[in-house]
């Protein structure tokens, strides 16, 4: 066991929502190594299992829950049985989102408001009165650099809306102590990004558009939501914090 | 008209819009009833979106008097898949289409909760969804007159992080960005403005609670709430050769809302 201090998360209790890969699973990675204690969810339980046996190394006391974000009542469900399960909630990480490219249907439409924003602000709302009992109480949103970029499809669109409601949720809960940040990724390597991370048109772009001229990895996102939920972030909240190695304008 | 040809126009005429054709949602009342108006008066042929046909027939009636040309569209923007048609046939029938107003909007009372998903799908439908299908339904109109320009009505809330009403309003404000990207090949420019306070019938809920709206007008530099007319007079600004090199951006119209109180 690493020596205490503030970035460590020891006995906390958190729910991590799209565990099972990509950023998700690599936060679940670092709760662990930091002392959490986990709720993991994820549409989809095979990954997951193997994500839990690795926390589970760490000596992280680990739940799971398959849960289909997208039903409205499932996100209420997930965190009434992971605050049972873990006797209350400290952290809520929701990370769950989908980039969505099947082409603008109205039912893709319908799918991500639901995933990418709809989820966490159940998840949230469901959170409360846990997060009320909790010393530490923090929610972490994953928004994305696209809120900030914008978009003509869903996505960035309603990564925005996530930060807006970071921010306000902030302010509104701010009395009782309870945090609300988000963290806005760049382009982070992950299946989600799979798809164009090594395309050429992407690489060719990524010295103009990023100041680091490289993707992310997704322990550099997981190293802030540590911090973030850790007390050396304790003066921090309706923070929207951009992890994205620097997409500045070009000037 | 080249740009250049445009700004040897004396500058009041650039800020009309003789013979154009606009698209207005939420035209039956407030501030979409003040832009039908205001584009009228500016020269513009409307077609009138709303559900409450019996408010855009009187409309019609006053826009006709100001001769130009209005077209009744009755039509619920949460219904998703009838906006692509009524766009179509509004185009057919004022001959082509210049302008798209996405204006159409409705609050949400619950603040950061959903108390009823249904209800939260329903404001998205309006507020975000109808703005997306529409700019996609106009864009080959637009493209077809040459470019023109979609002007989405945002708000002060979504910069200011205001409920779950103004995250749909971030959103707005950010698919304005990104769809001036996508169209700007076919000449479309698309901006949206944020109003803050103004006197509608959306907003008689917080003028019936004074210590909400002194809350608001208190870190409000003007000191008091916008008439509808004032937001229109920016949207014909916009919409004009005027703006002709604004697209992407979000302008707040809102009486100077800061962090600090009015002295």
């Amino acid at each position: 066991m690493t020596a205490p201090g503030p970035f460590r998360l020891d006995g906390r209790r958190a729910l991590i929502t799209g565990a099972s890969r990509g950023i998700g699973r690599a936060i679940a990675e670092t709760y662990a190594q930091a002392g959490a204690r986990l709720a993991l969810a994820a549409r989809t339980s095979a990954n997951l299992q193997q994500v839990a046996d690795n926390v589970r190394e760490h000596g992280a006391e680990v739940h799971t829950y398959g849960a289909d974000l997208t039903d409205a009542q499932a996100p209420t469900r997930l965190v009434e049985r992971a605050a049972e399960a873990l006797g209350g909630l400290d952290i809520v990480v929701n990370n769950a989102g989908d980039g969505g490219h099947d082409g603008l249907t109205l039912d893709a439409y319908r799918r991500l408001l639901h995933v990418n924003l709809r989820a966490p602000v159940l998840v949230t709302q469901a959170a409360r009165p846990f997060l009320l009992e909790s010393d530490a109480p923090v929610v972490i949103n994953v928004s994305s650099v696209s809120a900030r970029l914008g978009g003509a499809e869903p996505y960035g669109p309603l990564k925005a809306a996530l930060s807006s409601y970071t921010v306000g949720l902030a302010r509104e809960w701010g009395n009782d102590g309870i945090r609300v940040v988000a963290i806005a990724p760049g382009v982070i390597e992950t299946d989600m990004t799979a798809g164009y991370t090594d395309a050429d048109w992407w690489t060719g772009n990524l010295a103009e558009r990023v100041a680091l001229g490289r993707n992310g990895q997704v322990d550099e996102i997981a190293g802030m939501a540590q911090f973030l939920a850790s007390d050396a972030a304790a003066y921090i909240t309706g923070a929207v914090i951009p992890v994205d190695g620097g997409w500045v304008h070009q000037y | 008209m080249s740009p250049r040809q445009k700004l040897q126009m004396p500058v009041l005429d650039r800020f009309r819009l003789h013979g154009r054709r606009a698209f207005v949602t939420g035209a039956s009342r407030g501030i979409g009833r003040a832009i039908a108006i205001a584009l009228a008066e500016s020269g513009a042929d409307v077609a009138l979106a709303a559900r409450d046909e019996a408010r855009l027939t009187e409309l019609a009636a006053e826009i006709e008097t100001l001769g130009r040309r209005a077209h009744v569209v009755p039509l619920d923007l949460a219904n998703l898949e009838a906006i692509a048609p009524a766009i179509d046939a509004a185009a057919d029938e004022l001959g082509g289409l210049d302008l798209l107003v996405n204006n159409a909007g409705v609050s949400h009372r619950g603040g950061f909760e959903i108390h009823d998903p249904a209800e939260f799908d329903r404001m998205y439908d309006i507020n975000l969804g109808a703005v997306l299908f529409g700019c996609q339904a106009a864009r080959p109109h637009l493209a077809a007159a040459g470019g023109g320009a979609i002007v989405n009505i945002g708000s002060i809330a979504g910069t200011k992080g205001a409920g779950l009403y103004g995250a749909s309003k971030a959103g707005v404000h950010a698919l304005t960005r990104g769809f001036s990207r996508e169209y700007a090949n076919d000449g479309i420019r698309v901006v949206a403005l944020a109003p803050g306070q103004v006197i509608t019938d959306m907003t008689a809920h917080v003028r019936a609670n004074p210590s909400e709206l002194n809350a608001i007008l208190h870190h409000t530099a003007r000191g008091r709430a916008a008439d509808p007319e004032e937001i229109a007079a920016a949207v014909v600004y916009l919409a004009s050769p005027a703006a002709g090199f604004v697209t992407g951006t979000t302008i707040a119209i809102d009486g100077g809302r800061d962090f600090f109180a009015r002295r």
